[in-house]
């Protein structure tokens, strides 16, 4: 795909992102991700991220999402490999069997 | 309590408004004021330093959602910003900050605008605390050198 900041290899982004991935705790059922322009037009990566219904509490929320989103963060490192800004979005397990949008 | 305090108690409170059937409009305006908090919350940070008390609201007025977020998006690529030195622990804290401005100011744009977009409870519950854990880290670091750098880098338009 090509992105205002030049060409990304989507094998090799997928790859990165697979391998990220491996650091995963049972939380994350699923992780989808694709490329694109935020809301600024800036080249992006956007996380779509399936959570286990017992990892979804509000007074640990932040903790594990931001752990999740730090992994992928420090693994990817999306700004200095890949010149794409990172987004996360986080969804619970039957929030996603309810609502197939992300599937 | 300040603005920003009383705008994170107010995301919170629309998540939980009609919680188990929150609206799309509860859901959506969560994000937003969720964002406006933490956008409040860095002015009203950076507006302390300066020592004209009635020029104070004039000079919050300064500030620029878009600078404010490339600002942010250059802290957290560390070719740019690679924190030498400096304490690991308050450099992650601060791009835990900045990462939120970041995200949160694009999910605002998307809560606002897009309709088309179905937001779910924990997709929004997310944000807020996302939100108000970048509140609680910017009291611990508040004081430190590179935090206080970032708050004026939020009013600089970089020369590249």
């Amino acid at each position: 795909m090509v992105v205002s900041t030049g060409f990304v290899d989507q094998a090799q982004l997928a790859s990165a992102v697979a391998k990220a991935a491996n650091h995963f705790g049972p939380e994350v059922v699923r992780l989808k991700h694709s490329i694109g322009a935020d809301t600024s037009g800036d080249p992006a990566i956007f996380f779509r991220i399936v959570l286990a219904d017992w990892a979804v509490d509000e007074e640990t929320l932040a903790d594990v999402t931001g752990k999740i989103a730090t992994t992928l963060f420090d693994e990817i490192r999306p700004y200095e490999n890949w010149g794409l800004v990172p987004y996360f979005s986080f969804r619970s397990e039957s929030e996603e069997n309810t609502d197939r949008e992300w599937a | 309590m300040a603005y920003h305090d009383d705008l994170l108690t107010q995301a919170g409170e629309l998540i939980h408004k009609h919680e188990p059937k929150s609206t799309q409009a509860d859901l959506r305006r969560a994000v937003s004021t969720a964002y406006y908090a933490l956008f409040h919350l860095l002015i009203g940070e950076t507006s302390l330093n300066w020592n004209r008390d009635s020029s104070r609201d004039a000079f919050g007025r300064m500030f620029d959602h878009a600078l404010m977020r490339k600002a942010s998006q250059r802290l957290l690529d560390s070719r740019l910003f690679p924190f030498f030195g400096e304490d690991p622990k308050v450099a992650q804290d601060l791009k835990t900050v900045a990462q939120a401005f970041v995200q949160l100011q694009d999910k605002r744009h998307i809560a606002d605008y897009h309709n088309g977009v179905r937001w779910t409870h924990v997709e929004s519950l997310r944000e807020v605390t996302t939100v108000r854990k970048a509140f609680l880290i910017w009291a611990s670091i508040r004081n430190e050198n590179i935090a206080q750098d970032y708050l004026v880098s939020l009013l600089i338009k970089p020369r590249d």
